[in-house]
């Protein structure tokens, strides 16, 4: 499992996040598809994980609510799992 | 003697997830779509299929079968470690769903829950337009590859019966008009509560489906099973079931509180299962502390990797809630264990639950000092997240992720 510092551009509209873009090793790539939104609580923090798409590819990122601060966690491939 | 009674007027839904753990993370990860995946714990190769996709179901691979029988089944089958994180906000998610439609909602698993929509179904233009808004829901709001199947039904017996007739993604309902057509071609063992044993006892004496117990006496029936079996066996092959569905806010007293733990290497070393025993003593007291409960009696289950399970427990004169307490009593259980294999799974927890306020208070002990050490530590975890400060003695456990349990 990753755990990466990313940049990301994301809109923050009616309660709800949507990032848009993400910079991973000064690599930018477009978020095509948001396939799945969970948050989970961890002590007084709150995170908030996207599994999300790009043309090719698919990532879980998540967004600390009190840091303020976006990290990639994981990498999905064709042959994510074992 | 048994009278059966007409079937009522309740419109009872039960809502059942489709492959539930592998249908949310193939909705995470689209590369696991329309694949042959199961979902199992932390250790893929000596775990179990926690759940199956439909497509691996397809194949034959069930619920509860262990990996190397499923790989042999499908060598491309893709296993995923569970992630409880996504499945309870689902879950919590699925709630606020329902709640939009009644206020009857009654949690019977993590992926299943009875709604009475008898007083409210006609809002929303009947109940097949319910089921239809529940799934759009679902679809919008969790994701289009989780997917539900409704039964609809005068009963929640039935209700079950009927969510299992459409699978995946189906919705069934089961009324006055079609109720014997539908129930008499149903398995036995597929109704609550009638397992292979009963089956197999019915089956000797000519019995082999519900149409064969109503044509059955009850005196019959009451000489093979006894009276409230009989009568049980009646209700079912009648239709008959249970009508009330709990409010959600009515939760059922927790009876007791539990963790257990695949160990990452199979051992047979007493540190590392003492170790671990100690971490989810810290857990489940935490958990205990945090219900405002102490419990009196103490379990412990060891998982022998080639077979057989070890169990010991013991009932104290007083409730306890904090970790050492409970370890104290585990270390006297495994002073009496003898090992006769690998252990790979660990497990312990409280039950004999009341609340924390009846603790009595001892004449030689300082609760009060006690009690603000405790409340200092949960602090600290509640804020900073679950052992976050720990006894030296779990530096030697294993770190991941444990199974959580509460009856």
């Amino acid at each position: 499992m990753l755990n990466e510092p990313i940049q990301v551009l994301a809109l923050f509209r009616n309660n709800k996040i949507i990032p848009l873009k993400f910079v991973w090793n000064k690599r930018p790539f477009l978020v095509d598809t948001i396939n799945f939104v969970h948050e989970v609580q961890n002590g007084s923090v709150k995170t908030v994980n996207f599994a999300i798409a790009t043309k090719t590819d698919a990532y879980q990122i998540s967004f600390d609510t009190k840091s303020l601060t976006w990290r990639l966690c994981d990498v999905y491939t064709p042959t994510s799992g074992k | 003697m048994f009278t059966p009674q007409p079937l009522g007027s309740k419109t009872i839904f039960h809502i059942d997830y489709d492959s539930f753990f592998a249908s949310v993370e193939q909705q995470a990860n689209p590369f696991l779509r329309g694949k042959p995946v199961i979902v199992t714990g932390y250790d893929i190769q000596r775990g179990i299929a926690a759940a199956a996709s439909i497509q691996a179901k397809k194949l034959g691979i069930k619920t509860g079968m262990p990996y190397f029988k499923a790989i042999e089944i499908c060598p491309t089958l893709i296993s995923v470690p569970g992630d409880f994180t996504k499945y309870n906000h689902i879950h919590k998610k699925s709630l606020e769903i329902f709640s939009r439609y009644t206020d009857l909602i009654e949690v019977f698993s993590i992926d299943e829950a009875f709604l009475d929509l008898t007083k409210t179904a006609e809002l929303f233009g009947g109940a097949g337009e319910v089921a239809r808004k529940i799934k759009q829901d679902i679809a919008q709001e969790i994701g289009e590859v989780v997917t539900c199947s409704i039964g609809s039904a005068p009963n929640k017996l039935l209700a079950k019966i009927a969510s299992e007739l459409k699978k995946p993604n189906g919705f069934f309902e089961i009324t006055k008009t079609n109720l014997f057509e539908v129930i008499d071609s149903v398995k036995l063992t597929d109704f609550c509560g009638l397992g292979p044993r009963t089956e197999e006892h019915l089956n000797e004496s000519g019995i082999f489906s519900l149409k064969n117990i109503r044509e059955t006496s009850y005196d019959t029936l009451e000489k093979m099973f006894g009276p409230a079996r009989a009568t049980y066996l009646k209700q079912v092959s009648w239709g008959m079931g249970e009508i009330e569905v709990a409010k959600l806010e009515d939760k059922p007293q927790v009876k007791s509180i539990s963790h257990q733990h695949t160990l990452e290497k199979r051992t047979t070393s007493m540190r590392v299962i003492r170790s671990n025993l100690r971490r989810l003593c810290e857990m489940v007291a935490e958990r205990t502390r945090k219900k405002g409960l102490a419990g009196r009696t103490i379990f412990m289950g060891l998982r022998i990797h080639k077979g057989g399970y070890i169990f010991e427990r013991t009932t104290l004169r007083k409730p306890v809630n904090t970790g050492g307490e409970m370890f104290k009593e585990i270390e006297k259980m495994l002073k009496k264990v003898r090992l006769y294999g690998e252990i790979r799974l660990v497990g312990m927890g409280i039950t004999n639950l009341t609340e924390e306020r009846n603790i009595q208070l001892d004449l030689f002990e300082d609760r009060k000092k006690k009690e603000k050490i405790l409340h200092a530590y949960d602090d600290i975890n509640n804020r900073f997240g679950s052992l976050t400060i720990f006894p030296a003695e779990l530096l030697k456990a294993d770190t991941k992720k444990t199974g959580a349990f509460e009856h």
